[in-house]
């Protein structure tokens, strides 16, 4: 993956002081992060757990992050042992029985049998999840095609200007409006 | 002050160029653009499939609370930046801050240097010079300069002390000027 | 503007005044008039500041008549940067890193000598004496002398203006006589109206990142018995002011930071327990008047920080024991 401006410039601020960047790469990969580190724990409050841990981790470790590789790639680094290290101390527990993933991470039975907690964030995900696709679904075909091409295909605006055959500033234009439309359905399911 | 929100949508897609750095300040500073950005974030994660498993909402907040009592960070890279108060005489000499706003770089001479002697004033005649003055101790135990070995390069921790020092200038009822000195900018290369 | 025969009989007085003690009279009635006019009356002028081969120049405007005092510096070389005082509260500005910072701060001004200090307790280790005129800036200025009694720490001399009494230029002085550091005036007005735009930044600052100052402080008011480390030698006429435990923003081991003065020079003395692999710093190392000395002793970095002399930081921190 290769580095984003955005979060250079995040990480610089961040380790000038101002703590408050660091909330918008916790806000950007949070969910990344905690789908991730879910693999290897059954148990979602875990998952929350270790998901924060590993920022506070990446917090604490910034002052040596030298940008020699990608934040994000530096910080899936330490959500993965994160919670890996949080695996093995489970496994210490005695006379449990183990099961092997497919990333040949052990992952206790128990945990397997366990009932994700928090039944209320899933009807939340899943009302999130309808209300984007659903809006998605709405939305004229160039804002569409414009903003999956960025999110899902990770293209720059150059790129989707290219395979869309028009202008940068239309791409913006077009991708900020597929958003704002979103947005629109999105905010008030969120807004307390 | 709120952000445009296209703007804000150009910023994170890393399409702003060099207005990303004001903007990325303003964002994190306000609120509701904060909270756009979450937004225009999650979307994205749904669009990427991430939902499976969801941060909760109040998933940032805690960590933000946690973070708040987090030292600072303040990663020193290669140069360092710093408004030094002017010490010593100009404490007598004040116009401080303006040392302070002078910004003047650390540099740590090695002991042998002499200093300038640079008169810029227009004095009709010369003042008189400094009369060594005989100490009432004795003076065995004042080394001679040839016995201090100089540090090598001066380390941040130097750096960090002499800040320290600098801040209690003014208020330890001492006299001179507001002392200002803040590291400020540890610039990254 | 003055004559040169006026002045050689200028000399001519000052060389043949009757008493010293009337001159030692005269000159700490200077510096008294000095720090009152420094904060009551209004000027703008520019001034450069000189540190070894450095030179950098600012300019400051100061309004001293108004309801509340208000002051404003301004950089004029190297990065753009303001520091601006509206009574208490101080914002400084850095234009290239956009940050800010804000507090609160008892009333200094940004130019002044600010004497707290007796001058009964000064003159036990200075003396204090008018030696000469000059001019700077245009202007006619008394040359006050500040010589230590002993050769242990700096001498200092300020060029007072002699219709006003602000202080135009000061240098500071190593025991040989050579110049260390300067502050000097190449221009400024004095006693004129201060329009309020004058006195706000020009820095546009709203999207900056901003701090306040708060988050250092709060070991601030700590007063630490527990070191158990005592500096058992300083100058004469050093006494301390301060004694708190900080930390310094790269480790999260406490540093116990002591700080010391006689009234015009001040020392600070950290002693840090070394942790883990770090460095320790050895020897010394000094900037302008400012003098380091780092020793290591009982597992801990004992650090001396000052405007004396660089054998004087030494035998400071030699003389830092724990018990």
């Amino acid at each position: 993956m290769s580095d984003s401006y955005t979060d250079k410039e995040l990480v610089r601020r961040i380790q000038r002081g101002d703590k408050k960047s660091f909330d918008l790469l916790v806000l950007k990969y949070q969910n990344r992060i905690i789908k991730l580190v879910s693999r290897y724990v059954r148990d979602q409050s875990d998952a929350q757990d270790i998901a924060q841990e590993a920022f506070l981790k990446a917090y604490r470790a910034l002052p040596n992050f030298r940008g020699d590789s990608a934040f994000y790639t530096w910080l899936y680094r330490i959500a993965i042992n994160t919670a890996k290290n949080y695996v093995v101390s489970l496994s210490r527990r005695p006379a449990e029985a183990r099961i092997e993933n497919s990333d040949g991470d052990q992952m206790l039975i128990e945990d397997m049998q366990q009932d994700v907690a928090t039944p209320e964030n899933i009807l939340l995900a899943d009302e999130i999840k309808r209300t984007i696709v659903d809006a998605m679904d709405e939305l004229p075909e160039d804002l569409r095609v414009a903003i999956t091409l960025r999110e899902m295909d990770g293209l720059s605006y150059e790129e989707i200007a290219e395979a869309m055959d028009c202008p940068i500033g239309t791409v913006r234009s077009r991708i900020f409006r597929a958003r704002e439309a979103i947005d629109t359905r999105l905010k008030p399911l969120l807004q307390h | 002050m709120q952000t445009n929100q296209e703007t804000l949508s150009i910023a994170m897609d890393d399409e702003l160029g060099s207005s990303t750095a004001s903007v990325l300040g303003r964002v994190a500073n306000n609120n509701n653009d904060t909270d756009t950005w979450a937004r225009y974030h999650l979307i994205g994660d749904v669009l990427r499939d991430q939902l499976t498993e969801l941060a909760p909402p109040n998933f940032a907040a805690k960590l933000s609370t946690q973070i708040a009592q987090e030292p600072t960070i303040l990663a020193p890279k290669i140069r360092v930046r710093s408004w030094i108060r002017p010490v010593a005489g100009l404490a007598v000499a004040a116009s401080v801050a303006a040392i302070v706003v002078a910004g003047v770089q650390q540099k740590f001479s090695l002991p042998d240097a002499t200093p300038t002697t640079v008169d810029t004033s227009s004095v009709e005649f010369a003042a008189p010079k400094l009369v060594a003055i005989e100490p009432a101790g004795d003076k065995s135990e004042l080394s001679p300069a040839e016995n201090l070995t100089p540090a090598p390069h001066a380390p941040r921790r130097l750096n960090g002390y002499l800040v320290k020092f600098n801040e209690q200038r003014s208020s330890v009822g001492v006299p001179g000027v507001n002392p200002y000195v803040r590291i400020v900018g540890f610039e990254t290369e | 503007m003055v004559r040169a025969h006026e002045l050689l009989i200028a000399l001519f007085t000052v060389l043949a005044t009757p008493t010293v003690f009337a001159q030692h009279e005269d000159a700490v009635e200077l510096m008294r008039n000095m720090a009152s006019a420094t904060e009551k009356l209004n000027y703008d002028g520019i001034f450069i500041y000189q540190r070894e081969a450095q030179i950098d120049s600012m300019r400051i405007v100061h309004r001293g008549d108004g309801i509340v005092e208000r002051e404003r510096l301004i950089s004029l070389s190297g990065p753009e940067r303001e520091v601006v005082r509206d009574g208490t509260r101080v914002t400084c500005l850095f234009a290239d890193d956009q940050e800010a910072m804000v507090e609160k701060t008892e009333p200094r001004n940004f130019l002044s000598l600010g004497v707290n200090e007796p001058i009964a307790q000064l003159k036990k280790s200075y003396t204090f004496t008018v030696t000469g005129r000059g001019r700077i800036a245009a202007r006619n200025a008394i040359l006050v002398s500040i010589q230590p009694r002993e050769a242990n720490r700096y001498a200092y001399e300020l060029w007072i203006d002699e219709e006003f009494k602000l202080l135009l230029k000061s240098v500071i002085l190593n025991l040989s006589g050579e110049l260390l550091e300067q502050v000097q005036f190449v221009q400024i007005t004095i006693n004129q109206e201060i329009p309020d735009d004058l006195l706000q930044t020009e820095i546009e600052g709203s999207e900056f990142t901003w701090h306040t100052n708060s988050e250092d402080d709060n070991s601030a008011t700590r007063v630490v018995e527990t070191s158990g480390w005592t500096v058992n030698w300083l100058p004469s006429g050093f006494y301390m002011r301060n004694h708190k435990v900080q930390t310094m923003s790269e480790s999260a081991v406490p540093v116990s930071h002591m700080v010391y003065s006689d009234g015009l020079a001040m020392v600070s003395v950290f002693v840090e327990q070394m942790v883990g692999d770090n460095q320790p710093l050895q020897g010394y190392s000094s900037m302008g008047a400012v003098n380091a000395f780092s020793r290591v002793s009982a597992n801990h970095q004992i650090t001396v920080v000052g405007e004396v002399p660089r054998s004087t930081v030494q035998q400071i921190a030699s003389s830092v024991e724990h018990h």
